[in-house]
């Protein structure tokens, strides 16, 4: 935008006030009575355009103050709601195994039987240890025992008293 | 409406938690199974049966819960870079146990032999049952909807290879 000189700012407002300055010549004028150098003849004609400049002063505050609202707040629920679908039609699902997998040394073998069989015996040697803590546990079932009787003993005999 | 986002987040992120132990415990078995002399084995629960005096609806229901079991034995003699893959096995897997916060349902320390249970509770729940013995350590997972039942059939060794 090319700053005004006095002569120039004259012919722009004989221009203005027929109707028929250009956009950019009317900034020019705004910024020629904003830079506070306008010439004393043509003050009387710096509040038009100082109007003008505040109401657009107050559209950018307005339209500034949207923008910086909109990032915070309102995009967080639909951004949670995305995220939220996503989550429930892509994010993959534990699927269930449908077979049996023997890896010996690191080398995957294709043997279902021995397989099985190894399985087995590390399952039945998890039940014989099991076994052992019903064993161990036994004494204390025991004591439940007592604890059970004699607590119906103890209800008999205040029911006499 | 804040609330509402935060609680919506936290539901998503809660069941990927959940997951998290099993996702680490397969890790650390699918780096173990690799290494020399270790047997690795993964059953489907098709393949599983229960001994109990149930019916056959609930035995069917209980093992519908279980979605996946894995079995890892390392020989105690094998070693890797001077140290016994044991010894390392069983420190990985006590660390999942120390940071998911396993409860420990059973220990047993004997002469020649120990064994531990381990188990979360939930949907997307685990068990890990360790033990070691004069020749072997073995490590056992089963993930999948672990309850009172399924955690009682265990202990009662009603679970059991198809035959």
């Amino acid at each position: 935008m090319k700053k005004l000189d006095d002569k120039r700012a004259k012919e722009l407002l004989e221009l203005y006030f027929e109707g028929g300055t250009t956009l950019e010549q009317e900034s020019e004028l705004r910024a020629y009575f904003a830079s506070g150098r306008a010439d004393k003849d043509l003050e009387r004609y710096a509040p038009i355009f100082g109007y003008f400049n505040d109401e657009i002063n107050k559209i950018k505050r307005a339209e500034s103050r949207r923008y910086w609202v909109k990032p915070r707040f309102l995009y967080s629920v639909p951004a949670a709601a995305a995220i939220a679908l996503f989550t429930v039609l892509f994010w993959p699902q534990d699927e269930k195994q449908t077979g049996l997998r023997l890896v010996l040394d690191g080398l995957e073998i294709n043997n279902d039987v021995a397989a099985l069989s190894m399985a087995d015996d590390r399952l039945a040697k998890m039940s014989e240890m099991m076994e052992r803590v019903d064993t161990k546990t036994e004494p204390l079932e025991q004591l439940n025992k007592v604890e059970k009787a004699i607590s119906g003993f103890n209800e008999i005999t205040s029911k006499i008293k | 409406m804040k609330k509402i986002a935060l609680l919506t987040l936290t539901l998503i992120c809660l069941p990927i938690a959940l997951s998290a132990q099993s996702r680490e415990i397969n890790e650390i078995f699918d780096r173990f199974e690799k290494k020399k002399s270790v047997e690795s084995i993964t059953i489907s629960p098709s393949l599983l049966s229960m001994t109990s005096s149930k019916g056959s609806n609930e035995t069917a229901e209980l093992l519908s819960k279980i979605s996946n079991m894995r079995i890892l034995n390392v020989p105690l003699r094998t070693t890797e870079n001077g140290q016994p893959v044991s010894k390392q096995l069983k420190y990985e897997l006590d660390k999942i146990i120390k940071i998911y916060q396993f409860q420990r349902a059973v220990k047993v320390e004997e002469e020649s032999s120990s064994f531990e249970l381990y188990m979360i509770n939930g949907n997307k729940g685990a068990v890990l049952f360790l033990s070691s013995d004069n020749s072997d350590f073995t490590s056992i997972a089963i993930f999948g909807e672990i309850d009172k039942t399924i955690v009682n059939s265990l202990l009662n060794g009603n679970i059991k290879v198809k035959k």
